[in-house]
């Protein structure tokens, strides 16, 4: 190839590249567009989420669709001589030049390429490349694409009349998510402990995670949650009467000789400390003056009798065996074995065997080590129980906002956490109750179907004691929220037996094309899920009785059906 | 007995003699007629290059013009089939200018020309020449006696009067450019342009070409009937005083170079491609045109795109261009494709005509599908 063609093709190359990248661009941009349109078009007539991510991955894809058409349809030389050629009338000189300097096996020697080169780079710098490769072209498909763009933008300042849903089930998938991650943690806490109690709880939470994971609606997760926390609660409870036996034990030694610190530790629960305070004591026990013995002793009986008052029942006090449980339990001393130890430390100091009460209070010192590692224990199955339980409070909120179809703000109405972690072992219930006004089906809080306002209050209490001292808790909470409502993807319709086809009391809004099922095929596990949940604390006694008393109304309608019957 | 079928134009039934009144070019009888070698100077076109070309070959329409009045077509696809080589067929109705195109072509190119009116009863020697026996002082000998067609420019005047067996006779001439007779092979002139006429009308009692030497022409031209204006220019120029005058512009050695310059020209495959396609769809079978199977039994031959090409490049070289441009080729496709493309009873009926069906070819085939895709 001369210089001179080379030097007339090189401009109409690169804006030719340059033509082919702007055509690249306005269609991927109107591909682009078109598709998230499409899209979003598509989200106001069905809730679909993550709309932006979809657009987003639609970009990648026009992006590198538009980059690839871009390398792969890059005009060759030759085909750059032909269109120019084309464009600017150049009547193929260009493209014929070209083609025999690309093939010099097809040039005749008679010198007329080389006339032909010349003439056509010539003719060629004649003219602008724009002539050949001009902007205008492309207005079709920059109208195709603002048009694309507009479109799209229209559609996304648009209110979604599926917002709403989405919103729900966002607040859902957030509620889930949430309670999985409580339980998560629980586990991990509870995962650090030992013994057959610890056990127990681990596998609880693992099923609780499992069917979490599991879980798609709040419903099913408040089921799961529910099981867990009626589980956790069922676990043997000694640290609290361990707990109270060595805090009355302490306020009965306090003011013995040798025994103050001991007493305080005890006082506070601090078994751990208490252990070696009694250790220590059965050392210097032969120290103390036989008067000091005496106190002592006398100081003993006292804290052993109170102890075993407190802790009269099987395993309590400290150093009762917290693995122990069951008919193996019940078959111990009524007496606590810390209780004893100290109540024949205290006969031996009485009789002066100041060396024999040293070894009792070394066992007692044992005893209350494993009392302070089982209430190791039992503080992390106290924080598990209330971290589900707040998680349960939450989750039921959101189940109670879902089906009422209203704007319940559960969370909102949060009471405070009874006492700090590890303290909020007493009740504690919080959740916020919504009631609405607007049109519903007689299970217009399972369709969710209506419009209106909704408002909810919240009420939330907690109460607890731990060894640090006491903590109370609550919250009052009141969310109201206004707003059409979604049908969920099954509505279920009253009035006829099961296998009928007609179905009536229909109140869907037009355009609505979801499945109807009549409601008597699924009420039976609806009062099964409903009373599960009665079992844990979330649902107040009066609530539950309700609730108890509804299912009982409807037993006569559901249990009669010809559906039911006949299965 | 039929001396007056074979003559020359000048009225001498002299078979070697020639309108241009140099009886040396294309001497009967000597068996190597040169007739172009003596001319050579006449151009004075050496080298020839693209641009003498396009000047000659303009030089010669112009000289041309002023004997032929309007038909501007007509000449200058006559000049393009000469220098491509090619033979052509013209149909037209007598007193059109057949004869003066020819006539005048000979006398610009200074070439040798003869004229042979066909009719039923003319014979194939009576167009290659025959062996006679001749006396002079050594004594009796044989000799051969060229027929007309032993000339540069052969106007073959109403081709489809005579037999097939005279057909047949020059179209071999035509295809081979030698004449055998008795025996011994004779090359012909070169050049050697054969133009022939038929007429449409008066068919009774013709015998048509058969398609496989209709093949043989390069072109198939039209006549037109010329227009009041041009029929007014004909009636001044040919009832006044005085004739014009026609100069030689070039000679046969020039012709001959210009043909080669033809050959030369490069054609680039996208254009070669374009000939290809605009042949191929003439095939019923592979015709872009849903309507031509219907009309058409045989679509054109490969001498098509040998036609086409070569017309192309002559075409190239009269625009004054190194290259063959796809106008060059379209240019040429009603003149090159028209009787190759064997029409049915169907298309006789409906008054479909080859031409018709080329031009919707030519409005079908895509030039460049590259530059149109872009």
């Amino acid at each position: 190839m001369t210089p001179e063609l080379e030097r007339a093709l090189a401009p109409l190359r690169r804006r030719a590249y340059l033509d082919n990248a702007l055509r690249w661009a306005l269609v991927s941009l109107s591909c682009w567009a078109a598709a998230t349109a499409l899209v979003l078009a598509w989200s106001k007539l069905s809730p679909t989420g993550d709309t932006g991510v979809l657009a987003a991955i639609l970009g990648v894809c026009a992006l590198l669709g538009g980059a690839g058409g871009w390398v792969l349809r890059r005009p060759s030389t030759s085909e750059v001589a032909r269109v120019a050629d084309s464009r600017l009338d150049l009547k193929e000189r260009l493209a014929s030049a070209v083609f025999f300097a690309e093939a010099p096996r097809r040039v005749e020697h008679t010198g007329m390429h080389y006339r032909l080169q010349a003439d056509a780079a010539q003719r060629a710098l004649e003219h602008r490349p724009g002539e050949a490769f001009p902007l205008q072209r492309h207005s079709r498909r920059a109208f195709a694409a603002f048009a694309s763009v507009a479109v799209l933008a229209a559609l996304a300042f648009t209110p979604n009349p599926e917002a709403a849903t989405l919103a729900r089930r966002s607040a859902d998938h957030a509620a889930i998510a949430k309670a999985r991650r409580t339980v998560a943690s629980a586990k991990r806490e509870v995962g650090h402990q030992h013994g057959s109690e610890a056990a127990q709880a681990q596998d609880a939470l693992k099923r609780a995670l499992a069917e979490l994971q599991r879980a798609r609606t709040p419903l099913q997760a408040l089921v799961a949650l529910s099981a867990l926390e009626s589980k956790l609660a069922s676990l043997p409870n000694f640290s609290s009467q361990q707990e109270a036996a060595a805090a009355t034990a302490g306020a009965a030694l306090a003011g013995a000789p040798g025994a103050s610190k001991l007493a305080q530790d005890l006082m506070s629960g601090n078994l751990k400390a208490a252990a070696e305070d009694l250790r220590k004591l059965a050392q210097e026990i032969k120290k103390l003056g036989s008067g000091q013995q005496k106190a002592l002793g006398k100081a003993l009986q006292k804290a052993a009798e109170q102890a075993g008052a407190r802790g009269a029942s099987p395993q309590a006090g400290p150093g009762a065996n917290p693995g122990a449980s069951g008919s193996s339990a019940s078959s111990q001393a009524t007496t606590s074995p810390f209780a004893n130890e100290l109540s024949q430390a205290a006969q031996a100091l009485k009789s002066g065997k100041a060396g024999q009460a040293g070894k009792y209070l070394g066992s007692a010192a044992s005893g209350a080590t494993a009392s302070a590692r089982a209430a190791s224990l039992q503080q992390e199955l106290a924080a598990a129980e209330a971290a589900v339980r707040n998680a349960q409070s939450e989750v039921a909120a959101q189940a109670q906002a879902d089906s009422s179809g209203h704007g319940t703000k559960a969370t909102k109405g949060a009471g405070k956490q009874g006492s700090r972690r590890g303290h909020g072992r007493g009740a504690s219930s919080h959740f916020a109750t919504g009631s609405g006004r607007g049109k519903s089906t007689r299970f217009g809080a399972v369709t969710g179907k209506g419009t209106g306002s909704g408002a909810g209050r919240g009420r939330g209490s907690g109460a607890g004691e731990s060894r640090g001292g006491r903590g109370a808790g609550s919250g009052n909470g009141s969310g109201t929220r206004a707003g059409a409502g979604r049908p969920s993807s099954q509505v279920f319709v009253g009035g006829q037996p099961a296998g009928s086809q007609q179905v009536i009391g229909r109140h869907l809004a037009r355009g609505y094309k979801v499945k109807t099922t009549n409601y008597q095929q699924v009420l039976p596990s609806f009062e099964k899920t409903a009373l599960q949940g009665l079992g844990s604390q979330v649902v107040s006694p009066t609530d539950q009785n309700l609730v108890r008393d509804y299912f009982s109304s409807l037993g006569g309608a559901h249990r009669g059906s010809p559906a039911t019957k006949k299965g | 007995m039929h001396h007056d079928n074979r003559h020359t134009d000048n009225g001498h039934p002299d078979n070697g003699h020639t309108d241009n009144g140099h009886p040396g070019n294309g001497h009967p009888g000597n068996g190597h007629p040169d007739n172009g070698h003596a001319q050579a100077h006449v151009g004075a076109n050496w080298p020839m290059t693209p641009e003498t070309f396009a000047e000659v070959a303009a030089g010669i329409q112009d000289e041309l013009a002023k004997l032929i009045v309007g038909q501007v077509e007509l000449v200058h696809d006559t000049l393009v089939a000469l220098l491509a080589g090619g033979h052509v067929l013209l149909e037209g109705v007598p007193g059109l200018g057949k004869t003066s195109l020819v006539r005048g072509f000979g006398r610009v190119l200074d070439l040798g020309f003869s004229r042979v009116q066909f009719t039923p009863d003319l014979m194939p020697a009576d167009v290659t020449g025959t062996t006679v026996i001749t006396e002079d002082e050594v004594g009796r000998h044989f000799d051969f006696q060229a027929g007309p067609v032993f000339a540069n420019l052969v106007l073959a005047d109403e081709v489809n009067r005579a037999t097939p067996k005279v057909q047949s006779a020059l179209l071999e001439a035509m295809q081979e450019r030698t004449v055998t007779v008795g025996g011994t092979t004779r090359r012909l002139p070169e050049p050697f342009f054969v133009l022939a006429t038929q007429n449409p009308i008066e068919l009774e009692g013709t015998y048509p070409l058969p398609e496989a030497q209709l093949d043989r022409f390069l072109f198939k031209l039209s006549v037109p009937y010329p227009s009041p204006a041009e029929l007014a220019e004909i009636a001044r120029r040919t009832t006044g005083a005085s004739e014009p005058e026609l100069v030689p512009v070039a000679g046969g050695a020039d012709v001959r170079a210009m043909s080669a310059l033809v050959r030369s020209v490069p054609v680039a495959d996208h254009v070669l491609d374009y000939a290809v396609r605009l042949v191929s769809a003439t095939q019923p079978g592979l015709s872009p045109l849903p309507e031509l199977p219907a009309y058409v039994r045989f679509g054109a031959s490969p001498r098509a795109v040998h036609a086409l090409v070569l017309a192309a490049k002559v075409r190239a070289l009269f625009a004054g261009r190194y290259n063959v441009a796809f106008e060059d080729v379209s240019g040429s496709a009603h003149q090159a494709l028209r009787h190759r493309l064997l029409l049915n009873f169907e298309a006789e009926a409906d008054g479909v005509t080859s031409d018709a069906l080329v031009g919707r070819l030519l409005e079908a085939v895509v030039p460049d599908p590259v530059a149109a895709g872009r």
